[in-house]
């Protein structure tokens, strides 16, 4: 058999043949081993999918999948131009796409009983650069780090007998992770008012300011509401929806921008500390919202609010919050923007 | 066996290419489903990146048709060739449509390139939820081909080299 005339020429060749073999394979391994196959650190595949939890609502964001697209413009007042270069920042107009959104990832549920709201925006400086930040009702988080992030995402999933967390798994949760103080401190002391339109929304995380001699100042920043609150006559499950739309009827719904310079020992990097109150506040300008629209077809449809978009004179901190976040909403446009382009939204 | 080889630009834009390949296909495959802090600056090289192959195989296809191809010795089975120049043309479709694909889902998804943060540019395509999950999941699925692709033009390259040795992969490297 092997004087054959098919197997002698191959074992005559048989160390070429094995370095054929011997290159390919090994780069295929190392193309594996890049992509993670070998790997079991936590991914933001992993992340996205416990987000989106059992029912997968397909083409909505994995989390905070109900909401509405708002537009408007920033007016900058300039008080903030001396610590950061980008020009949103200087008095003028900036126009803005952005989006209020209740947490959850299903885009149906009903608006008065979520415990999480937030606005979004995405600024479009005038030299193209765009500015997007996804803030949230709650100033701090109920961890550090993805890891625990991620465990808290187990303890938040829903029991399959009552729809509702686990009440046991979540205290022995925040048990475990003294971190989450500040996170529920605030938690026990928030009220929901009746409108979008009357929260204070926050950066959670920190940010660098860049002036133009390249001095660095970090800060936190929050919408700060301009309008008093208010009961919601709306009954339904889109109350706040609802509500917004007829308060824009009537006019412009504004907030302040105002930024928290961080001193020199505050948690920069943390974003489960709160920084001291005392903290110099400087208004940027005012959130103008000018009109709202439904999401699906809504300009702000398409839009990642990637915590990470950030105009020159605007830097991260090394917050892993912050990074992970960024990985994370890409993975969670991937997946909707997939089903979108195959029709599958529902 | 010939001793003809191909031109030092040629080889040049070959082996310059064929770096840049391998390594944005390992930093994509790296830093697509990835936390690591490092992630930020993949994705800014990669884009980059991407710019310099598009770049480099436009170029490589002016050279290709400026000058005439280098005859392939009789000894190569008609098969072969064949295999060699679909592979051949293949690879370079996929050199223009993988990092198209990735510049045009930029667009798509508002968060136009910039290079070496100054150099915005032009969008491609514009803001839309159905563009980017197309081009998204394109960039995805042509960079699977290009690196199989590579694969079997490394496993034929060597194949010539080390196994029937027709001096075709010597043209590339004297």
């Amino acid at each position: 058999l092997l004087d054959s005339p098919l197997l002698a020429p191959v074992l005559a060749a048989w160390r070429g043949y094995a370095i054929v073999g011997g290159v390919v394979a090994g780069l295929g391994l190392a193309y594996a081993a890049l992509a993670g196959t070998f790997s079991d650190t936590l991914t933001p595949a992993a992340v996205v999918d416990r987000q989106q939890g059992a029912t997968v609502h397909a083409g909505f964001r994995r989390a905070h999948a109900k909401g509405l697209c708002v537009e408007g413009v920033f007016l900058g007042n300039g008080q903030l131009a001396r610590y950061s270069t980008a020009d949103l920042f200087t008095q003028r107009e900036t126009p803005f796409v952005g989006r209020f959104s209740i947490g959850g990832s299903n885009p149906t549920a009903p608006d008065l009983k979520a415990g999480v709201r937030s606005l979004a925006l995405d600024f479009r400086l005038a030299n193209g650069e765009r500015w997007r930040t996804a803030m949230n009702i709650n100033p701090v988080l109920a961890v550090r780090d993805v890891d625990t992030f991620y465990e808290q995402l187990a303890a938040l999933a829903p029991e399959p007998a009552t729809g509702r967390p686990s009440a046991a798994r979540l205290a022995a949760f925040f048990d475990a992770h003294p971190e989450s103080r500040a996170f529920l401190a605030w938690q026990r002391q928030y009220q929901p008012t009746g409108s979008f339109a009357t929260e204070a929304y926050h950066s959670v995380n920190a940010f660098l300011l860049t002036d133009g001699a390249g001095s660095e100042q970090a800060v936190r920043w929050a919408a700060v509401p301009m309008a008093v609150p208010s009961e919601n006559v709306h009954a339904d499950d889109d109350a706040l929806q609802a509500e917004l739309y007829e308060r824009l009827a009537a006019g412009p719904v504004r907030f302040d921008l105002e930024f928290v310079l961080a001193a020199a020992d505050d948690a920069v990097d943390d974003p489960s500390v709160p920084w001291p109150a005392e903290r110099t506040r400087i208004s940027a300008g005012t959130i103008e919202i000018r009109s709202a629209s439904e999401q699906i077809g809504g300009a702000c449809d398409v839009i990642n609010f990637d915590p990470l978009v950030l105009p020159a004179g605007m830097s991260p901190s090394r917050d892993p919050i912050l990074h992970a976040r960024s990985a994370a909403y890409a993975e969670s446009l991937r997946r909707r923007a997939t089903e979108a382009a195959l029709g599958r939204r529902q | 066996m010939s001793t003809v080889r191909h031109s030092r630009r040629v080889q040049l834009v070959h082996w310059l290419s064929a770096a840049l390949v391998l390594s944005l296909i390992g930093l994509g495959l790296a830093m697509v489903d990835s936390f690591a802090a490092w992630r930020e600056s993949a994705l800014t090289l990669h884009k980059a990146g991407g710019v310099m192959v598009l770049v480099l195989t436009v170029l490589r296809v002016v050279l290709q048709a400026r000058a005439p191809s280098l005859p392939v010795p009789d000894a190569v089975p008609a098969m072969q060739h064949r295999a060699a120049t679909v592979t051949h043309r293949l690879l370079y479709v996929l050199l223009l449509a993988v990092p198209l694909s990735g510049w045009a889902m930029q667009g798509a998804a508002g968060t136009p390139v910039r290079l070496l943060g100054v150099l915005s540019l032009p969008t491609l395509v514009g803001e839309s939820l159905v563009a980017y999950g197309v081009l998204r999941t394109a960039h995805g699925l042509l960079t699977t081909a290009l690196l199989l692709l590579v694969l079997a033009h490394i496993a034929g390259a060597l194949h010539d080299g080390f196994v029937s040795r027709h001096g075709l992969l010597q043209r590339m490297l004297r």
